[in-house]
């Protein structure tokens, strides 16, 4: 098990951060900017890409649940 | 311009409450159920890999005559809209570019991870873990990651066409 921070973290943490910082000029935008609900609604938007977004939500249940601890 | 090709059928007002109720419990069943599972226990992986295929036949069951637009209209639609992209508004440009960062650096950061394999790079799963190795946080993420797939399922349905 890992204790100190390691550099993978350190970009994991990064890219954490920029997330919580769109999210919160997403929620300061009134709109004006593409919230999550619409991206996830452009996903959807067709077979394909539905089909894909739904191919990399099985891959990632059977990877953490049946390959993690 | 003609709608003649989309039903409006009325609610049942009744059966809608009652159906997401009956699959609010049934996820609730499975992750408790699931929480008490290995990774490594017959019962997770038939569980999951069942799970998933029930995904994928719900998908085009529900989706049949009533997914929002063929596949080549909604290629053909974000092509023109990368092809025209300094006509586009400069909220939505900026917002693409930043969603796009955003996931294209998450999915390629965890996949350079993975493919490095190094204790230098963890994982988004390596962090999950830590999580998942918990009864009651496998429960809890099984349930999210339920609920998850059931929007995918179901949501953004156009009214059937005739």
């Amino acid at each position: 098990m890992m204790s100190a921070i390691v550099p993978g973290t350190v970009v994991w943490i990064a890219l954490a951060g920029s997330v919580v910082v769109w999210l919160g000029v997403l929620a300061l935008s009134a709109g004006r900017l593409v919230g999550p609900r619409r991206v996830v609604g452009w996903f959807l938007g067709s077979w394909l890409s539905r089909g894909m977004i739904l191919a990399a939500w099985g891959a990632a249940g059977w990877h953490i649940f049946c390959q993690r601890p | 311009m003609r709608h003649s090709a989309v039903v409006h059928r009325p609610q049942r007002a009744g059966a809608v409450p009652i159906a997401y109720a009956l699959l609010a419990a049934l996820i609730l069943a499975l992750s408790a159920w699931q929480a008490q599972l290995s990774r490594d226990s017959s019962g997770a992986h038939w569980s999951v890999a069942l799970l998933v295929v029930t995904a994928f036949g719900a998908a085009l069951i529900l989706g049949r005559g009533r997914q929002d637009q063929t596949t080549r209209r909604w290629v053909a639609r974000n092509v023109h809209f990368v092809r025209i992209w300094r006509t586009q508004s400069r909220s939505a440009v900026v917002s693409a570019l930043v969603w796009a960062v955003l996931i294209g650096g998450v999915v390629a950061w965890d996949l350079v991870s993975f493919v490095v394999q190094s204790h230098a790079l963890p994982t988004l799963s390596y962090f999950i873990g830590h999580v998942t190795r918990y009864a009651v946080g496998r429960g809890l993420l099984f349930a999210a990651w339920l609920g998850v797939g059931a929007y995918l399922v179901s949501a953004r349905r156009a009214e059937r066409r005739q």
